[in-house]
């Protein structure tokens, strides 16, 4: 599994570091323009990232507009759904809006800060992404 | 994402699903409100730590160092920023602060942090500059806490 956490915050960087770094290759972007840099470099080399971790509340660019980005160069290349990378939101805004929007946006999962590493590793299992 | 959209069709139960505790975590009826209770007003909340770390307490005690180490940054970051009247930034060193401290279950922390997020958000800076100190503080509180339960 190869992964990108996009998350500004350092503490929370190095919990959902923790168990992706496990299973491969895990790299870091502080906010969404890197992300899609990244994105775009791994897709570049023929190697795709399996999994993005993304925090919604970011500087220079916001979760939401990232993932739409990413969603839209997939759709560039004609990359299936079910093919696509997986994208968590991780992410402490819990509303309705924000939610939905990811929903919208097709985001795989939607994790609450404080992350709880149980979930985390459980999700990650039941989306075949780590060994169960 | 199955699980997102079914939530969306009824907020309850989002509300729920949003909140549904994971396998390892799930807890008896009644604990739920007294934990909550807990995290919003305590200092530091170990065991809602150890729960959130699967009882690993190696890997809890690293991401509290982490935490411990990068978190006076932040706080000179805020401060500064509230200093230029930078209320974008502040919003955001804020929402960070408090997030970085919900990871580690300093409820007091995080509280005081969100209300400077708030009156960031708000436009609020005189009072988001009133409450500065009290961010400042609550993470001294903090690490003595941390100390004195030998986490540091």
């Amino acid at each position: 599994m190869k992964t990108l956490i996009v998350e500004d915050d350092f503490t929370n960087r190095l919990v959902l570091q923790r168990f992706p770094s496990r299973y491969g290759e895990c790299h870091v972007a502080v906010n969404g323009k890197e992300a899609i840099e990244a994105f775009r470099l791994a897709r570049n080399d023929g190697r795709g990232y399996d999994l993005i971790c993304m925090d919604i509340l970011m500087p220079e660019m916001d979760g939401h507009q990232a993932v739409q980005e990413i969603r839209g160069l997939e759709k560039e290349e004609g990359i299936a759904p079910a093919t696509a990378v997986r994208i968590f939101m991780t992410t402490a805004l819990s509303d309705l809006p924000n939610v939905t929007k990811s929903a919208q946006e097709h985001c795989d999962d939607y994790l609450l800060k404080p992350i709880d590493t149980g979930r985390l590793l459980h999700d990650l299992k039941s989306f075949g992404l780590v060994p169960a | 994402m199955n699980d997102c959209v079914a939530k969306l069709i009824e907020p309850r139960q989002l509300a729920e699903g949003l909140e549904k505790p994971s396998p390892q975590q799930a807890q008896a009826p009644g604990e739920k409100e007294d934990s909550h209770h807990k995290e919003a007003n305590s200092v530091f909340n170990e065991e809602e730590l150890l729960r959130r770390f699967m009882g690993d307490r190696s890997l809890a005690s690293e991401i509290v160092d982490g935490f411990l180490r990068h978190v006076p940054s932040q706080l000179r970051d805020l401060e500064e920023r509230l200093g230029q009247g930078d209320l974008v930034g502040a919003r955001r060193q804020a929402h960070s602060i408090k997030g970085a401290a919900l990871t580690v279950s300093a409820g007091a922390l995080s509280a005081v942090a969100y209300e400077v997020e708030n009156a960031a958000h708000a436009g609020e800076l005189e009072r988001a500059v009133r409450l500065f100190p009290d961010v400042s503080e609550e993470f001294e509180q903090l690490r003595t806490a941390l100390s004195a339960s030998g986490w540091v």
